[in-house]
C-alpha cells in the first residue's frame, strides 16, 4: 500500500483534520494579481519585492464626522490621560503611526501569520494609509524588510487591542525570520482599553463595530465579517486571484480611519470634561472615573454632579450618586455626602449602601446615635422586605414581619451596628 | 523487634510456609565509588562534602565525565541510587560557569516535577548562587510566565506542556532555546507505547527549534530497569546516547517473597483474595513496628485495603493514625505531608498505587507488600525498590491474585526472577503520530524543501499535507496555512484525536466526568452499558455517536457489561515471515474491521450471565500492525473441527494474556482473533493486533520473541491446576469448550515440536 493512500485512508477515518473541503478543490490560477486590484506599487528590497497598496485624502477629510486632520491639533498631555500612561505626555500624533493587522488566525503563536499591516499616518497635508501585503508567504522577508523601513520613521503607534494581538504576533514574525523586532512598543496608545474606559457605561460592548456605531454614528455597508478574513486569505493564495481579498483592504483601511477617528474623539473628551464632548451623562459619569483615578478630584466632582444634573439612566445614577458622595467624603465635604446619602436612601430600592455610610457618618462623625439607629433599621427594614420579596415566600416569618433577619453577612453587619450603637446610646445615658 | 526476627517467625508459622511460592535472596551490595572529576566547580563539591558526599558512585562519576565530554547519555540504575546527581551536577557547573546557559527538564508527571525542583532548590541555597529554577507548566500563574521565559536557568516541565505550551511560542523563549546546553528526561521508561511515540516526536520538534536558534543541547536520560533502556531513550531523542548502568550505590540484603493465598475451594480452584491476605500480611509488619509500604493496582482497591488496615490496628493505640493512603486525587500538600512522614519515620504505613512508583523521595522502608502483579516486572521491580536500606535486610512480598498473569508467575517463580524486565516500546514513525507532530512542528517553522522529520519520507507527508490545504508549499518551502492550533488538537496520552466525552446526567444536571478514546467507545460506552468511573457504576442511557458524547447516570447495579465485537482482519502487506517448523507466523500490515454485535450482562462475583442486548453501531475501521501464527492442515487435520475450534479460542486466550510479559504495555494495548480458516493464509489464524493506528511495535516484537512466546503459553496451561479450562489459562469452560485446554496443549505441543525438529 502506497503512503500517499495510507495518508488518505486516515483522513477518511476523521483521525486527521485536514482544511476546508472548498479550498481542497483544484486551483484556478488568475490573472487578477493585487496591482490590478489594489491601488499601490511593488517596492523593492535587499530581500526581494513586496506590494504595497496605497491611498491618499486631504487630512481635513472626515471620516465618521471627524475632520482626520483635528487629531494634529489636539493638546499632548490628553493622550497620556486617555492612556493612563504618562510616558505617552508629549506624543506628537504628526509623528505617531496608526496600526491595525489582518491575520491567518486568532492564535498568537508562531503558526499565524501576519498577512496585511495596515499604515495611517499624516503627510504634507494628507492622510495616508500604506497597506503591506503578503503576496505570498515566501515573501515575508521583504514584507517585514519594508515594514520595518516604513515603521522606523515614526516615533510611537496607536492600535485597538495591538498590545495583546498585533504586535506580539508581528514581534512573532520578526523573531521567526531571525531579526530583532524595532517596534516603538514603549510608546504605544492602545486605544481599545481607553476606549472602554470612556464607553462602555454607555455603549456596553466597545468593540471597534459598536464604537462606530455609538460614537462615530455609522455603521459599515458590505464590509468583510472578521472571521472570514483567514479563509479569504487561503483562497486568494490558492486562486491567485485577487479580486477575492480586495474587500480585506478595504475593511483595513476602515479600521485604520475609525482608530484615527476614535482617537479625536476620545481625546475631546478628556481635554473637556465639562465640555460638549461628553454630554451624554453616561460618558460624563466615565470621565468623572477616570479624572477621580487621575486624582483630579475637583474636575471629578464637578463631572459627576454634571452627570447626575442630567437624568442619567436608573443604573448610572445611582452609581454615580455613590460615586460622588463617596468622593465628596474623600476630600472632607461631608454635609454634601450627607445630602446625596440621604435622597439616596429614599429611593426605592434593596441596596443600603447609602444607609451603612449614613450610620457610619452619624455615629462617628455627629455622634447622633439616634438618627444612626433609625438609619440601620431602615436599612433592615429594607434588607427584611427585599428577602421576602426576593421569594422566600408568603407564608416566610419575615413576610409577618417577625422579624429574623436573612442570615446574610450585609444584615449581620448591620446588626452588630445595631447593637453597638444601642450600648453607646445606653452609656451615654 | 527486627525485621529478620519477624521473617524468622512468619517462616515458623505453617500457614505462611503453604503459601510460599517462591523465596529469593537478593545479596547486599557495597558501594563503589569514583572520584568528582577536576572540573566540577569547587563550590559544588564544596556542598556535596557539606552533606557527607566525599565522592561520586561510581555510576555518577561516569555520567559526568561523559556528559562533560559533550556525549549524551542515558543512565539506569535502581530507584534511589543519587540519580538525580548525574543530571542536576553537570547542568548547575555549567550554569556556575556561564549564567546565560540554560537546562530544560522534562518529567512526566507534575508531581515529579515538584519533587525534582525541592531538591534543585536545596542544592542552590546552599551554593548560594543566583540560579533560578522554575516550574512551567497548567499550574503556572500568567503573570510568573514572562519571568520564566526570560530569566529562568532551569526550566521544569512536562512533555504535555513542551508540546501545547512551549513549542508552538518559541519566539517567546529565545533566550531558552538560543542558549540551551541540557535537556533532562528522566522516567524514560514510562515513556513508550503511543505516549512515548508522541513524546518521541515532540523532542524531534524540539531539536528542530534548538537548530533554528543554533543551539544543539546535550541530552541526559535516566531510566528505571527495563530489557532496553538503550534503545528506548535512543528512539526518544532520535539520536546517539551512551548507556550508563554500572550502579555503583550500596544496598542491603533483599527477601523477595511470592506468596500465593491458600486455596479455598479446591474443585473451582478458587484463592483466598489477595487483598485480605496482603493485609494480613501488612498489619503483622506494622505491629512488629516494620515500616511498610502496600502497593494496590487500583484506587479503588487502595482505599479498601486502607480501610481494612486501620480496622485491623485498632486495638494499637496509636498505630492506626500512622497508616495513610497515597494515590491519585490526594490534595498535593497531603501528599506532600505523607513523604515527609515516611521519610522521618513518622508515618509507619502507606497504601499506595504505582503513584508512588515514579521516582518521588520517600527515603528507604523496611518491608514491601505488592497486591497482585503489576502488569510488568520492570514496574514490580520499581516497587520493590522502594524498600532496603543501605544496611540491614529489608523484605518484598509479592500476593498473586487470580488474574492468569500473577498465577503463572507464582507457578513459574524462576521465570520472574530469571526473567530480564520487558521492552519499552515506542514507534515514533506510526504514521498517525508522525503525520500529528509533522503538522505542530510545521505550524513552528517552516519546513525547508529536502529536511527530514525522522523519516525518509518527510517530504511525500509534506506533499500529502500540502495537497489537503494545510500547508503551502512555496519556492521549496512548506508553510503552516491554516486557522487552526493543531497542538491542541493532539493529546499525548490518549490514542485517536477525537476522544468520546462522558457526560453524568445524575440528578438532573450534567457534568463532564470524563472520556473514552474512539477505539474504545464501542466496547465501553455503548447504549446499556455499565461505565465504571472511579469506582461507581454509570449506565450509558444514550450514546451520541455523530456528537461523540455518552449520556450516563449513576446506577448501583449487581452486574458488569461486556461487548462482543465482531472483528475482520484483512492483511495488507506482511513486513516479515517465516515458517517455525510447519508453523507459518509473520508480521505485517493489516485492516481491522470491527463492529460491536451484542453485550452480555454479567452478574458480580458470579460471573453469571444473566441478560444481553444488541448494540447498533456502525463498523469502525482501523490500519495496524498484527502478528500472526497459522496452524498447517497437517496439524490441524489431527482435530475434529469442533476441538480445532475451541483449541483456537483458548490459544489465543492465552497468547493475549501471556503477550504483556515481553511488551511494557497495558494488557489492553493488544487485541487477539482467531479464525478457524483465515481468508488471507488459508489455514486456522491467530492474529494479535496492536489497538493503536498503525501500531507502536507490538506486534513486532511478539514476531522477534516468538518461539518464547509459544513456550511460555505452554507453561501456563500446563502449570495450570485446573481440569479442562478456567480463566487463569485458555478462559471458562462455558467460552472455550471442554476440549478447549487439551486442544489448546496440543496445538502448542505440535508448534514447539515441529520448530524444534526443524532446528
Amino acid at each position: 500500500m502506497q503512503l500517499k493512500d495510507k495518508l488518505g485512508e486516515l483522513v477518511q477515518a476523521g483521525l486527521i483534520k485536514v482544511g476546508p473541503a472548498d479550498l481542497r478543490e483544484a486551483p484556478r490560477r488568475s490573472a487578477h494579481g493585487i496591482d490590478s486590484v489594489v491601488p499601490g506599487r511593488v517596492l523593492t528590497t535587499a530581500h526581494g519585492p513586496v506590494f504595497v497598496g496605497e491611498d491618499r485624502r486631504p487630512a481635513d477629510a472626515a471620516h465618521g464626522g471627524v475632520p482626520l486632520a483635528e487629531a494634529l491639533s489636539l493638546d499632548r498631555r490628553h493622550l497620556a490621560t486617555l492612556a493612563l500612561d504618562d510616558g505617552l505626555g508629549d506624543l506628537d500624533l504628526s509623528r505617531a503611526v496608526f496600526i491595525d493587522t489582518e491575520t491567518t488566525g486568532l492564535g498568537l503563536g508562531t503558526g499565524t501569520y501576519v498577512f496585511l499591516v495596515g499604515l495611517g499616518f499624516f503627510e504634507g497635508g494628507d492622510y495616508v494609509t500604506r497597506q503591506y501585503f503578503l503576496r505570498d508567504l515566501d515573501e515575508e522577508p521583504a514584507f517585514l524588510t519594508a515594514l520595518q523601513a516604513d515603521l522606523d520613521r515614526f516615533e510611537a503607534i496607536v492600535t485597538f487591542n495591538g498590545k495583546a494581538f498585533d504586535l506580539p504576533l508581528l514581534e512573532n514574525r520578526f523573531v521567526l525570520s531571525r531579526r530583532r523586532p524595532r517596534l516603538p512598543d514603549d510608546r504605544h496608545l492602545d486605544l481599545r482599553h481607553a476606549a472602554a474606559r470612556l464607553w462602555r457605561e454607555r455603549l456596553t460592548s466597545c468593540s471597534l463595530s459598536s464604537l462606530e456605531s455609538g460614537i462615530l454614528g455609522f455603521a459599515r455597508e458590505g464590509d468583510v465579517p472578521g472571521e472570514l478574513i483567514p479563509l479569504l486569505y487561503f483562497d486568494y493564495l490558492h486562486s491567485g486571484d485577487a479580486r477575492i481579498i480586495e474587500p480585506v483592504f478595504t475593511h483595513n483601511r476602515a479600521d485604520i480611519l475609525s482608530l484615527t477617528a476614535l482617537t479625536v474623539k476620545a481625546v475631546a473628551v478628556v481635554a473637556d470634561p465639562l465640555g460638549d464632548a461628553a454630554s451624554d451623562p453616561a460618558d460624563r459619569f466615565s470621565v468623572a472615573r477616570l479624572l477621580e483615578r487621575l486624582n483630579r478630584l475637583e474636575d471629578s466632582l464637578a463631572c459627576y454632579e454634571l452627570a447626575l444634573a442630567a437624568g442619567p439612566a436608573p443604573t448610572t445614577r445611582e452609581k454615580a450618586a455613590r460615586h460622588l458622595a463617596r468622593l465628596y467624603k474623600r476630600v472632607g465635604r461631608f454635609e454634601q455626602a450627607v445630602g446625596v446619602w440621604r435622597r439616596l436612601v429614599q429611593e426605592p430600592g434593596w441596596t443600603v449602601h447609602a444607609h451603612v455610610e449614613l450610620a457610619k457618618y452619624y455615629e462617628h462623625r455627629t455622634r447622633d446615635y439616634d438618627q444612626a439607629i433609625a438609619v440601620v433599621q431602615a436599612a433592615l427594614d429594607r434588607l427584611a422586605t427585599g428577602a421576602a420579596l426576593a421569594g422566600i415566600g408568603a407564608h416566610s416569618p419575615l413576610a409577618h414581619g417577625l422579624v429574623d433577619p436573612p442570615d446574610d453577612s450585609e444584615s449581620r453587619e448591620l446588626l452588630h451596628r445595631l447593637t453597638r450603637l444601642r450600648a453607646k446610646k445606653a452609656r451615654r445615658a | 523487634m527486627k525485621l529478620e526476627q519477624v521473617l524468622e517467625d512468619l517462616k515458623q508459622s505453617e500457614r505462611f510456609r503453604g503459601c510460599i511460592a517462591g523465596w529469593h535472596h537478593v545479596p547486599p551490595r557495597a558501594a563503589r565509588h569514583g572520584d568528582f572529576p577536576e572540573w566540577l566547580d569547587p563550590r559544588l563539591t564544596q556542598v556535596l562534602r557539606g552533606r557527607g558526599i566525599e565522592r561520586p558512585f561510581t555510576h555518577q562519576g561516569a555520567a559526568l565525565n561523559a556528559v562533560h565530554d559533550g556525549r549524551s547519555v542515558v543512565v539506569v540504575t535502581p530507584t534511589a541510587s543519587g540519580k538525580t546527581m548525574c543530571y542536576n551536577l553537570p547542568v548547575l557547573d555549567a550554569i556556575l560557569k556561564d549564567e546565560d546557559a540554560r537546562a530544560l527538564y522534562l518529567f512526566p508527571t507534575k508531581a515529579l516535577s515538584q519533587d525534582q525542583m525541592t531538591e534543585l532548590h536545596g542544592l542552590i541555597t546552599e551554593l548560594g548562587a543566583d540560579i533560578k529554577t522554575y516550574t512551567y507548566d497548567g499550574d503556572t500563574p500568567t503573570s510568573a510566565r514572562k519571568a520564566i521565559r526570560t530569566a529562568g536557568h532551569v526550566v521544569v516541565t512536562n512533555p504535555d506542556m513542551l508540546h501545547t505550551g512551549i513549542l508552538p511560542h518559541h519566539t517567546r523563549w529565545v533566550k531558552l532555546f538560543e542558549n540551551l546546553r541540557y535537556v533532562v528526561i528522566d522516567e524514560v521508561h514510562h515513556y513508550r507505547g503511543v505516549f512515548g511515540s508522541h513524546v518521541a516526536n515532540v523532542i524531534r520538534r524540539l531539536r528542530r527549534v534548538c537548530r533554528f536558534y543554533g543551539s544543539d543541547p546535550i541530552f541526559i536520560c535516566a531510566s528505571a530497569t527495563i530489557a532496553n533502556p538503550l534503545d528506548l531513550a535512543e528512539r526518544l531523542v532520535g539520536g546517539p546516547l551512551q548507556l550508563i548502568d554500572d550502579n555503583g550505590a550500596p544496598s542491603g540484603a533483599k527477601e523477595f517473597i511470592l506468596y500465593n493465598p491458600p486455596v479455598v475451594n479446591r474443585e473451582l480452584g478458587i484463592r483466598r483474595s489477595s487483598a485480605l491476605e496482603a493485609q494480613a500480611l501488612a498489619a503483622n509488619f506494622l505491629r512488629n513496628d516494620v515500616q511498610t509500604i502496600v502497593f494496590a493496582r487500583s484506587r479503588v482497591t487502595t482505599e479498601l485495603l486502607l480501610t481494612y488496615l486501620r480496622e485491623n490496628l485498632a486495638r494499637h493505640p496509636g498505630l492506626a493514625e500512622k497508616v495513610h493512603g497515597y494515590r491519585g486525587g490526594y490534595l498535593p500538600l497531603q501528599r506532600r505531608a505523607i513523604e515527609r512522614g515516611l521519610r522521618d519515620g513518622s508515618v509507619r504505613g502507606v497504601v499506595a498505587t504505582n503513584a508512588l512508583e515514579l521516582g518521588i523521595d520517600i527515603g528507604r522502608l523496611d518491608a514491601c507488600v505488592i497486591v497482585g502483579y503489576p502488569g510488568s516486572v520492570s514496574s514490580t521491580w520499581q516497587q520493590a525498590g522502594r524498600v532496603g536500606r543501605r544496611a540491614g535486610t529489608s523484605v518484598v512480598v509479592l500476593v498473586g491474585s487470580s488474574n492468569p498473569l500473577d498465577q503463572y508467575l507464582m507457578a513459574h517463580p524462576d521465570y520472574f526472577f530469571g526473567q530480564p524486565p520487558e521492552s519499552g516500546l515506542v514507534n515514533p514513525d506510526n504514521l498517525l503520530i508522525l503525520l500529528s507532530h509533522v503538522k505542530c512542528a510545521a505550524f513552528e517553522l517552516p519546513f525547508e524543501a529536502g529536511e527530514e522529520f525522522g523519516v525518509e519520507s518527510t517530504e511525500q507527508v509534506l506533499d500529502f499535507l500540502a495537497e489537503q490545504k494545510l500547508l503551502r508549499r512555496v519556492d521549496g518551502r512548506y508553510h503552516w496555512m491554516a486557522e487552526d492550533f493543531p497542538a491542541e488538537e493532539i493529546s499525548l496520552r490518549s490514542a485517536a484525536a477525537e476522544n468520546f466525552v462522558i457526560i453524568d446526567t445524575t440528578d438532573g444536571q450534567t457534568r463532564v466526568i470524563g472520556e473514552v478514546d474512539r477505539i474504545s467507545a464501542p466496547m465501553l460506552i455503548h447504549e446499556e452499558a455499565i461505565y465504571i468511573h472511579e469506582g461507581q457504576q454509570h449506565h450509558v442511557d444514550r450514546l451520541d455517536w455523530g456528537e461523540k458524547k455518552a449520556y450516563v447516570r449513576k446506577v448501583d447495579v449487581d452486574y458488569y457489561t461486556d461487548a462482543n465485537l465482531a472483528v475482520r482482519i484483512q492483511v495488507l502487506d506482511v513486513f516479515k515471515s517465516r515458517s517455525d517448523g510447519d508453523f507459518p507466523t509473520a508480521y505485517g500490515e493489516v485492516l481491522v474491521a470491527a463492529m460491536a454485535t451484542m453485550f452480555k450482562k454479567i452478574k458480580l462475583f458470579s460471573h453469571e450471565n444473566i441478560g444481553s442486548g444488541r448494540i447498533h453501531l456502525p463498523e469502525e475501521q482501523m490500519h495496524t500492525t498484527a502478528y500472526w501464527l497459522s496452524v498447517p492442515e497437517t496439524a490441524a487435520g489431527a482435530f475434529p473441527s469442533d476441538d480445532l475450534q475451541s483449541g483456537l479460542v483458548g490459544l489465543a486466550n492465552v497468547l493475549v494474556n501471556v503477550a504483556p510479559l515481553f511488551l511494557l504495555c497495558d494488557p489492553r494495548d493488544v487485541q487477539v482473533v482467531a479464525e478457524v480458516k483465515s481468508p488471507f493464509t488459508g489455514l486456522p489464524t491467530i492474529y494479535l493486533y496492536d489497538r493503536y493506528p498503525g501500531g507502536v511495535g507490538l506486534a513486532e516484537k511478539l514476531y522477534d520473541v516468538s518461539p518464547l512466546f509459544l513456550k511460555t503459553a505452554l507453561d501456563l496451561i500446563s502449570g495450570c491446576s485446573c481440569e479442562n479450562g478456567c480463566p487463569a489459562c485458555v478462559g471458562p469452560v462455558d467460552e472455550v469448550g471442554p476440549r478447549g485446554k487439551a486442544a489448546a496443549v496440543s496445538l502448542l505441543r505440535e508448534a514447539i515440536r515441529s520448530r524444534a525438529a526443524q532446528g
